[in-house]
């Protein structure tokens, strides 16, 4: 099982790195079958006695202590080999897990929004946890069943009974694995529909219960009663159906169990009577067919299992061996120190699937120290330039430079080492306050990082909550506001004072007042170092040094606050329409 | 076995309607408050009402939604009966080959061959009973259920808006799906259980003494030993289940958190300290997960050990007994089978215990609803009028209304 890259595939690697231990585990449930095999004989040994009349009361003894030995050692042994496969099935489940997560870090964003998370997170947990099963499971029930089922057989072969009954008695049995691999995955299938069902079930209620107030006002409950009724009902016919097969199942098994044993019973106390096979093997006949009629029932399952996770291991294997879309270049180099000039050069950028081009043609040259505004409308492409900058997106070669390096040849480190960033949607992470804002160096100390919660004008906020900024965010702890989501979204990019900040429209859910505060602050913090700002607002890039005008991926218009303003053009509309008090202030 | 993890039904009745959610944006809310508006274990949160007295309501309640039923199930017990006494009358009926019929010489193969056809017949007489066993009691498990998610949802809609302000949507839906699906599974599991092998264990402890009172009698000491252990294990089972369920959600929650916020992630150059935190999560479910299979293993071996060890001593004492000629090998050889056989049932009684426990606190949960009354509602029929449409002219006269959400 080879991935197409070479590297071997998971199972491969699992079996290299532990298979002394699956040796073990493996020899570990064989003896515990060879063991357990013994069983019928003793107490046919047992019944031959009785017959004979040569039972005392030392052989009964004897029998009692041989069954407890049997009994003891078949445990004993069984369960040991059983832990070592469960472990080592574990251990396979953290491995993986490990690899994927990892291997999810070097994928690009273009790669997750193509996937959808939903579906990669049914990797980790879903499928793992299926080729989980079929190793450790499979491999326990295989063991168990090959070897009970030879040793019995043998057994019985050893001690004369004749073949011709055994075939006759088995052969009932001989359907077990049939039934199992015929009825398996049809129950499944079915079950899963039950499921579906019940999901859509409670979709409806969620729906009605959410939509109570319109269904109440227009008096429709009738309406909503009789469209949830059906989907009550739905779930009620497929169960049904569930029920039925798994009924049919359920019962055959038995009844197979129950075939061989009738054909052994009449043909082989036949045989006793004639005097062609003694009590004891009548009595060993019996018993291994109880015993054997389980072991044929997991080969069934183990065939099952295999067919399941098969594809589970072939999607994580395919995943795996997905070759990261951005990641450094040979000979690549880190960018040059402090480098903090940005140069871009006849960039154009089309999304990946995407017909029309998201930036065309867009020039810029931004010298270290310098502010830079980008204002346009959404779509216009501002988030775009900050994703290329920050190589989310790969550029195309040779159109961006940073410290007259093109970012294509600098290593993904030092270049993202470099930047620091705001983004729009100010997403955190289900962590503290204070590890969120440091979330660039989780050793940054206190003091720093309640400088930058100042800086973004959160600190008030935070020292507000109980736990200051130890407040756990997210699931179990505490939900922020958006202006404070986005506030302390900007802390932690100000924290990390790179040469170079993007700051992508990381105010718009603040107020004016606030806003302007900490635009105050930002002036004064980032002096001498180069900062970009994407914003909708115009109040937000009038101080900067160039502003630059995007409208349907280019460069309309570029200059100071005031020269824009006289120009008449986008920006003085923009203006206007965002009010005379902005534009009076500036 | 470790493996099999149908032992808790009632967990993967809680799982969240919607699955797994993906966070956007930063922080989550939680779809349905279940630690807030579920008090745990038949705890009810500051009721008044003693517990004690809702439960009784609750399961009076339940037995009112069967009573329809009432047909289905007497049919369905009988069934059970004739399904399962195949499978134990067949160490009987080789005891009786063995002691009688063998011994009879050749005249004896007659009797045999009428033994085995009528041992087949039964067979296929408890395969029939057998299906139609599940499918009645399921049918009937069924219709309760669906009757009861159609009562409730009528009863929801028909509240007033203020209900909806006391009972978030999540919790409401959490009822009309996951609790409802718990009530199914105690028809389902824990009465299909209940009925069958707590009959099989009686006629089990019979056909014992039938055979002989006194190694029954000794067989009848187990219980309470077999029972004891498997409550204990049950105990330290469901808790290392709940641990690394547990664990289980919170690294889901990691790895979907990190999976939305991974170009912020790579932004940072935080791949790392992720993938560090990552594996400290992963670590510790492995760990959970490490002491589940321990538990399990452990239980079902040492369970195995005592029925292997029972089934030494009734060779011991029974074959004494055979020595002494009280009574025959077949005997014996029944008993044997019958004391392998015993176990079964009562582990699988016991695995029922937590799904009981489930629906008990379900039920309530739905009684509590069911117990809330309109505020809103028609008057009473005989002052009741209805508008009719032709008289509607479209005027609304409000006459010095005062209104406040909240009472008081």
């Amino acid at each position: 099982m080879r991935s197409p890259l070479g590297k071997p595939g998971l199972i491969v690697a699992q079996f290299r790195k532990y298979g002394l231990f699956y040796v073990l585990a493996a020899l570990s449930i064989a003896a515990a079958n060879l063991i357990h095999a013994l069983y019928p004989a003793v107490l046919g040994d047992f019944a031959d006695r009785v017959d004979a009349n040569g039972l005392t009361a030392e052989a009964v003894r004897r029998s009692g202590l041989e069954l407890l030995a049997i009994g003891a050692g078949y445990c004993v042994l069984f369960g040991v080999g059983q832990y070592i496969n469960h472990r080592l099935g574990r251990y396979f489940e953290f491995a993986t897990r490990q690899k994927l997560f990892r291997h999810f870090t070097g994928l690009s964003e273009a790669y997750f929004s193509k996937n959808g998370i939903g579906k990669l997170l049914s990797y980790v947990m879903n499928d793992v946890t299926t080729v989980r099963e079929s190793i450790a499971n499979g491999l326990n029930q295989l063991t168990n069943a090959v070897v009970l089922l030879c040793s019995s057989v043998t057994i019985m072969l050893l001690s004369g009974i004749p073949l011709s009954v055994m075939a006759v008695s088995i052969l009932p049995l001989g359907a077990i694995p049939f039934l199992v691999v015929y009825f398996g995955p049809r129950i499944r299938r079915q079950s899963l529909k039950v499921q579906e069902s019940l999901a859509a079930m409670t979709e409806s209620a969620e729906e009605q219960f959410g939509g109570i107030k319109v269904t109440k006002t227009f008096a429709a409950e009738p309406i909503a009663r009789s469209r949830f009724g059906e989907t009550v009902d739905r779930i009620r016919e497929n169960q049904h159906l569930l029920v039925k097969l798994s009924g049919k199942f359920q019962a055959s098994l038995p009844l197979a169990g129950a075939m061989a044993l009738v054909m052994a019973m009449t043909w082989g106390g036949v045989l006793v009577v004639q005097g062609r096979l003694s009590l004891g093997h009548f009595v060993e006949l019996t018993l291994y067919l109880r015993m054997i009629a389980n072991p044929l029932q997991q080969i069934g399952n183990v065939i099952n299992m295999v067919q399941r996770a098969r594809a589970s291991l072939e999607r994580l294997n395919r995943l795996l061996a997905t070759r990261p879309d951005i990641a450094d270049e040979e000979g690549a180099r880190p960018l040059p120190k402090e480098a903090a000039s940005i140069e871009i050069r006849g960039l154009t950028f089309t999304y990946p699937g995407a017909g029309r081009p998201a930036l065309a043609d867009i020039s810029l040259d931004i010298r270290p120290g310098m502010t830079v505004g980008i204002v346009g409308r959404t779509g216009s492409g501002k988030t775009t330039l900050a994703k290329l900058l920050l190589r989310v997106y790969d550029p195309p070669r040779g159109s961006v430079f940073i410290g007259g390096q093109d970012i294509r040849e600098t290593t993904l480190e030092s270049l993202r080492t470099a930047i620091g960033y705001v983004p729009q949607d100010g997403f955190l992470f289900s962590t503290t306050i204070a590890d969120n804002i440091a979330f660039h160096n989780r050793a940054e100390s206190r003091e720093r990082i309640e400088d930058a919660a100042r800086l973004a004008d959160v600190y008030d906020n935070i020292a507000g909550f109980p736990d200051g900024f130890d407040t756990k965010l997210g699931e179990r702890g505490l939900t922020l506001s958006g202006g404070q989501r986005q506030r302390t979204s900007l802390a932690r990019g100000l924290i990390k004072e790179a040469p170079i900040l993007v700051l992508d429209d990381s105010v718009s859910a603040v107020d004016t007042v606030t806003e302007s505060r900490i635009l105050r602050n930002l002036r004064r913090t980032r002096r001498g170092k180069t900062t970009l700002m994407i914003a909708h607002r115009i109040s937000a890039v009038m101080h900067a040094d160039l502003i630059v005008v995007m409208d349907g991926g280019r460069i309309v218009e570029r200059g100071t606050h005031a020269e824009l303003l006289r120009l008449g053009g986008h920006y003085a509309a923009l203006a206007r329409m965002q009010g005379e008090e902005a534009v009076v202030h500036g | 076995m470790a493996d099999g993890k149908r032992g808790n039904p009632a967990q993967a009745g809680t799982a969240q309607p919607g699955g797994m959610s993906v966070p956007r944006g930063g922080e989550r809310i939680p779809e349905v408050p279940l630690a807030a508006s579920r008090p745990g274990g038949g705890r009810p949160s500051g009721e008044p009402l003693q517990p004690a007295l809702h439960r009784r309501r609750a399961i009076r309640a339940l037995l009112d939604y069967a009573r329809p039923h009432r047909r289905k199930f007497l049919l369905g017990f009988l069934c059970t009966f004739l399904a399962i006494a195949a499978d134990l009358l067949q160490p009987v009926i080789v005891k009786t080959a063995i002691d009688d019929t063998i011994p009879l010489g050749s005249s004896g193969i007659p009797i045999l061959i009428g033994l085995g056809t009528a041992y087949a017949l039964l067979a296929i007489v408890g395969f029939v009973f057998s299906y139609w066993q599940s499918n009645l009691l399921q049918r009937a498990g069924q219709a309760i259920v669906a009757q009861l998610r159609k009562d409730l949802f009528r009863h929801i809609t028909s509240q007033s808006m203020s209900f909806f302000d006391r009972h978030p949507i999540g919790s409401l839906v959490t009822n009309e799906s996951s609790d409802t699906e718990t009530i199914n599974q105690f028809f389902t599991q824990v009465l299909l259980s209940l009925v069958r092998d707590g009959l099989m264990l009686v006629m089990i402890i019979g056909f014992m003494f039938y055979l002989d009172a006194e190694l029954a009698l000794y067989a009848l000491l187990l219980i309470p030993v077999i029972g004891a252990i498997a409550l204990l294990f049950r105990r330290a089972l469901r808790n290392a289940y709940h641990r690394s369920r547990a664990q289980l959600s919170r690294l889901i929650a990691f790895t979907a958190e990190n999976l939305s916020g991974m170009s912020l992630i790579q932004a940072f150059h935080q791949e790392e300290e992720q993938n560090r935190r990552f594996t400290e999560s992963n670590r510790t479910y492995l760990r959970e997960n490490l002491r589940e299979v321990r538990a399990t293993i452990l239980f079902n071996r040492s369970f195995d050990l005592l029925g292997n060890a029972a089934a030494a001593a009734a060779v011991w004492l029974g074959g004494y007994a055979v020595l002494n000629q009280k009574f025959e090998f077949g005997v014996l050889y029944a008993f044997i089978t019958y004391i392998r056989q015993f176990f079964q049932p009562i582990n699988q009684l016991t695995q029922q215990w937590n799904t009981m426990q489930s629906t008990m606190v379900s039920m309530e949960r739905l009684w509590r609803i069911f117990s809330e009354e309109p505020e809103v509602r028609n008057p009473d029929p005989e002052t009741a009028v209805s508008l009719r449409k032709e008289d509607v002219r479209g005027r609304v006269d409000f006459n010095r209304i005062r209104f406040s959400y909240v009472d008081g």
